[in-house]
C-alpha cells in the first residue's frame, strides 16, 4: 500500500524533518436524510499533508445496547469528500471496489485553516458502525530548504514535485547515447571528488 | 464496550449526530451535527 511514497515523497519527508503518523476512530452514523459534515484538523501545531483515508468493514450498530452487528455493505451510505485545490467532491459509498482498494494516493495539505470535509450520508434505515483511518505526514509550518532557505512545506513540495517532473521530462528529451554519456560524466566527477578525499 | 460509552453514543444518535470515537477526539473532528467522545486506552 501507497509504494509510491518510497519513491519520491519519502525522501522529501526525510530531509523536511516530516513525521508519519495516522488517526484511527469509530464512528457511529445515524440514519440521516440530511448529510452531515465533518471536519478533520490533523494537528493544529503542524502542516499536515494526508495520503489517504481507509475504511474497515461497515457493520449495523444498535444503540438501545451497544452491539456492532453483521456487515452492511451498501450504496446508501458513505462519504463524498474533498479539498480545496487538491481533490474534487466525490462520492465514496460504502462498496467493496471502494473499501477494498486504495487506486489512487492523496496528496492533500491540510491545516487548522484548511481542514479536510467529509460529508456523511445514510439513507439506509440504520445506525452504522465503521471505523477509519486517516493516513498522514506531519510538517513543521516552516521548513528549511538550501535553496529557498526558510520555506512553507506546501510551497516547497510544489516546487519539489515539479523538480522530479523537469528531471524526468529532460531524460526523456536526451538520446538514448548522450543520456548515457552524461551518467558517466557524472559517475567521473563523482569518483574523482571521491578520489581527491 | 462500556455501558457508559454506549450510553453516551446512544444518547448522540438520538439526536441525529455522528458520533466520533477516538483518544482526542473533540481537537481534531468538528461540525454542527458531530459529537466527539474522547477516549484514550
Amino acid at each position: 500500500m501507497f509504494s509510491w511514497l518510497q519513491a519520491f515523497v519519502a525522501p522529501f519527508v526525510v530531509a523536511c524533518g516530516g513525521s508519519f503518523w495516522h488517526d484511527t476512530i469509530a464512528m457511529i452514523i445515524p440514519p440521516t436524510e440530511i448529510p452531515i459534515d465533518i471536519s478533520y484538523v490533523p494537528d493544529p501545531k503542524f502542516k499536515s499533508l494526508i495520503i489517504g483515508l481507509t475504511f474497515g468493514t461497515p457493520r449495523e450498530y444498535d444503540p438501545s445496547t451497544g452491539t456492532i452487528g453483521p456487515e452492511l455493505i451498501s450504496t446508501d451510505v458513505g462519504i463524498y469528500h474533498a479539498q480545496t485545490g487538491y481533490m474534487d467532491w466525490h462520492w465514496d459509498p460504502f462498496v467493496e471496489s471502494i473499501l477494498k482498494t486504495n487506486p489512487y494516493p492523496q496528496l492533500l495539505w491540510s491545516s487548522h485553516e484548511r481542514p479536510y470535509i467529509l460529508r456523511v450520508v445514510n439513507y439506509t434505515g440504520k445506525h452504522i458502525w465503521v471505523e477509519a483511518t486517516f493516513w498522514v505526514i506531519k510538517f513543521p509550518k516552516k521548513v528549511y530548504c538550501p535553496i529557498y532557505g526558510e520555506c512553507d512545506p506546501e510551497d516547497l513540495f510544489k516546487k519539489y514535485m515539479s523538480g522530479v517532473n523537469k528531471f524526468f521530462v529532460a531524460i526523456d528529451a536526451l538520446e538514448a547515447k548522450s543520456l548515457v554519456e552524461a551518467l558517466k560524466a557524472m559517475a567521473e566527477e563523482a569518483m574523482g571528488k571521491a578520489g581527491e578525499k | 464496550m462500556k455501558e457508559e460509552l454506549v450510553k453516551r453514543i446512544s444518547e448522540e444518535v438520538r439526536k441525529g449526530r455522528v458520533v466520533i470515537i477516538h483518544p482526542v477526539a473533540s481537537k481534531k473532528f468538528s461540525g454542527a451535527k458531530v459529537s466527539t467522545i474522547d477516549y484514550p486506552r
